[in-house]
């Protein structure tokens, strides 16, 4: 079963709008009178990187390219490991210093298996803006990194500026794409 | 075997896999010394939430958005609602209500 373009093109911007509420859920900070972050366990992020996954990896199902079926699947597994591991954190039910590093890890195979994308199919339809959101996986995902390695103090992350930057190409391409 | 009273619970084993608290957590409230004070909160003032201003931005973006392309309506059964509701500028407008609503101090 191969879906018209109107379906995949309402798939990936509904997909985008997913994405742009993890991440302003994670990265924007609810701030206390005294204007200092509050704390936050909540399993809303993961929980949302999870439902991203299943919905990334049901793309597997209508896709007919294969390297469309291949790296979808892998995005799917990684927002899901992803998720899995943040909700064992937020639940209390494991923690490890390494798990900081659950989510810029996250961005950066995703940003990777971007390239991978276009490496595979250059001529392929929409390959330059894959090419450019998988760049700005990979800026974010290292600037994140820096950040966590350097424990800047800034109440918002610069990685935010890229993560957003990547929903809303996810939610305005496919329309430029369908119209 | 183990005495089923002393064999430990699943909760038990999951809970004994946490060392400390998750460092994120931790340095969300780093001690009084280290961490500056927003200059509104020195005025007295609260300090403008980050999720607001975003929230705001993303409702412009949506109605403009919206204004400038227009939005399509497929219908009232529940499968064209799904359509209606799953258009750019109204994804837009949720996020910014979900921020909204992720923005109440807990």
């Amino acid at each position: 079963m191969i879906l018209p373009h109107i379906q995949i093109a309402r798939a990936h911007w509904l997909l985008g709008a997913l994405f742009l509420a993890i991440v302003l859920e994670a990265y924007l900070p609810i701030l206390r009178p005294d204007g200092r972050p509050e704390e936050s366990r909540s399993v809303v992020i993961p929980w949302m990187l999870m439902i991203g996954g299943v919905g990334v990896w049901a793309t597997t199902v209508f896709a007919d390219v294969v390297h469309d079926m291949l790296i979808h699947t892998l995005w799917g597994d990684i927002l899901f490991a992803a998720g899995a591991l943040v909700l064992a954190r937020r639940r209390g039910a494991y923690e490890r210093p390494w798990l900081d590093w659950v989510l810029p890890l996250a961005f950066l195979g995703c940003g990777a298996l971007f390239l991978v994308h276009v490496e595979i199919d250059p001529g392929g339809q929409g390959a330059h803006w894959h090419l450019a959101i998988g760049l700005l996986l990979l800026a974010a995902g290292l600037l994140e990194l820096a950040r966590l390695r350097w424990r800047q103090a800034s109440a918002i992350p610069l990685g935010l500026a890229p993560l957003a930057a990547v929903a809303l190409a996810l939610i305005a391409i496919p329309v430029a794409a369908a119209s | 075997m183990l005495d089923p009273a002393k064999r430990p619970s699943w909760s038990e084993q999951s809970q004994a896999a946490v060392r400390t608290p998750a460092p994120e957590l931790r340095s969300a409230e780093p001690p009084e010394s280290e961490q500056a004070v927003a200059p509104e909160a020195v005025r007295g003032r609260a300090p403008v939430q980050p999720r607001l201003v975003a929230a705001v931005m993303l409702i412009v973006a949506g109605v403009v958005w919206a204004a400038t392309r227009g939005l399509e309506f497929y219908g009232l059964s529940p499968v064209k609602i799904v359509y209606d509701l799953d258009q750019p500028p109204l994804l837009l407008i949720a996020v910014a209500a979900w921020l909204l609503y992720r923005s109440r101090r807990r």
